[in-house]
């Protein structure tokens, strides 16, 4: 958009940033100026970020973490301040989706989806907040989701940790306002990416769950990545500055249908 | 400039937020077609625009009075083309107890702030429909929707109200496949042109193609 760059000289850091949705929004953040922080756990992906990125013209740099760490997160908002001087914005985004009956859903599985999605989301926050607020104030978006909006059978793990994600981003807009911190939560819809819905679900599988999402989605589309890389690009910039403790669905419509 | 190949149609523009909205969107390459009730403030700003080397046309137009939509709308069709942005512009908000407030108070206050966005939704989809290029219609509210406050409950309920509203036109519009996005924009009397003009462009640009029956709450930061 031609109100580009609306994130000069702000430092961003993505979790997840390496793929799917985080790399929408870290392809979007860079364009509109930031230097981009982007985290993952293979190397690999991060290198072909960092590639692409900067093959636009980008600033960014991948750092292997594991959201699921504390001492990740320790070490990944210490160096990041060390080496660029100041934090303005975290996206949470690093997460994952298992979908299964509450019968065969094992409570190990419960416990990673709390721990990936909504511990994570903690850590970032814990951790992320007072960095961004020494930094004279910024924001924090959380990736939710809109299973935690709305009941989907087979999300008893995934939704639940989704819905955690809303009230935690909404008390820690209470908790961040005096220093400044926004805090929002965005909910995407299906964001379709291929490879990540035919490992969840296979070929077939994949296919199916997109055209029974289509179907209950009023738009009658599924999304890309840069659809939640726009509207995070908004969020992080000072257009939004009085927007906190909200929640912004961008869902072709499926969450109210 | 984002929004070159479109027309946009905006409501009280004599409103500042009105006014916010029209300029933003004459300035990402918009032709904006400006209402106002009355006729010298819609072309006052609709002369801004043009100062500004935007493209822009005005008329009077009560937003209660469908017949007025009507010749609006066809005004705006034959100057600038069928709109593909619609912005219903702000409420009329009054603060005031239900005990000391007439009925006919409250009967004009929701005709502007429920019964205008009404006829403002359907006569931008039919057009919009007509022409056949999809559209994005958004409404800009109040946080009285979500905030209610002593002497708001006039305001309460056309928040509310055009609030659901949307969401049901967003529906409607998804059952037609007709390519129209319906959203909303909760703003305050403080909030900042460029926080405004912000959102207005969001849902009106293409970063929001899968933005359907959402809103953005402006305002709401806890701190203030």
């Amino acid at each position: 958009m031609s109100e580009a760059k609306r994130l000069s000289g702000k430092v961003v850091v993505i979790t997840g940033g390496t793929s799917n949705i985080g790399k929408g929004c870290a392809t979007r953040a860079a364009a509109e100026g930031a230097t981009v922080l982007v985290t993952g756990r293979d190397p690999k992906r991060g290198a072909e970020t960092e590639q692409q990125i900067r093959a636009a013209g980008g600033t960014v740099h991948y750092r292997p973490m594991d959201v699921m760490v504390e001492a990740d997160w320790t070490r990944t908002i210490d160096d990041v301040l060390a080496k660029h001087g100041r934090i303005d914005a975290l996206v949470n985004n690093a997460g994952d989706c298992i979908l299964k009956p509450i019968e065969t859903l094992g409570l190990d599985a419960l416990w990673y989806l709390l721990q990936i999605n909504l511990e994570a989301a903690f850590m970032g926050i814990k951790h992320g907040m007072p960095a961004i607020a020494r930094s004279g104030g910024g924001a924090i978006v959380n990736i939710s989701s809109v299973a935690g909006i709305k009941a989907g059978a087979n999300s008893t793990g995934y939704g639940t940790s989704k819905a955690g994600m809303t009230n935690i981003t909404k008390t820690a807009a209470l908790e961040g306002a005096g220093d400044k911190v926004r805090v929002n939560a965005v909910h995407p819809g299906l964001i379709w990416s291929g490879h990540s819905q035919v490992k969840a679900f296979g070929e077939e599988g994949a296919k199916k769950f997109r055209v029974m999402i289509e179907g209950k989605t009023p738009l009658h589309t599924v999304g890309a990545a840069s659809d939640i890389g726009g509207i995070v690009a908004y969020l992080l910039s000072d257009q939004a500055r009085s927007v906190t403790g909200t929640e912004i669905v961008v869902d072709g419509g499926y969450a109210m249908a | 400039m984002q929004l070159s190949d479109h027309v946009a149609f905006v409501t009280r523009v004599g409103t500042a937020a009105g006014r916010t909205a029209a300029l933003a969107l004459a300035r990402e390459g918009a032709a904006v077609f400006v209402t106002d009730a009355s006729a010298d403030k819609a072309a006052a700003v609709a002369a801004e625009i043009v100062r500004r080397n935007g493209k822009a046309d005005s008329a009077g137009h009560d937003i209660t009075d469908e017949a007025a939509w009507e010749a609006a709308m066809a005004a705006a069709k034959a100057v600038l083309g069928a709109p593909t942005i619609l912005v219903n512009g702000p409420p009329d908000t009054l603060k005031q107890s239900i005990t000391s407030l007439s009925l006919d108070d409250f009967r004009r206050a929701e005709a502007i702030n429920i019964t205008g966005p009404w006829l403002g939704l359907k006569h931008a989809i039919l057009a919009m429909r007509e022409a056949g290029k999809g559209g994005s219609i958004m409404t800009l509210s109040t946080l009285a929707a979500k905030r209610p406050a002593n002497g708001s409950a006039t305001n309460t309920a056309a928040a509310g109200g055009v609030r659901i509203m949307s969401r049901a036109a967003a529906l409607e519009c998804g059952s037609q496949s007709d390519g129209i996005r319906i959203n909303l924009i909760e703003l305050t009397d403080a909030t900042p042109d460029d926080e405004l003009a912000g959102a207005v462009l969001y849902f009106a640009g293409p970063d929001a193609r899968f933005a359907t029956g959402s809103e953005i709450t402006l305002g709401a930061g806890v701190s203030s």
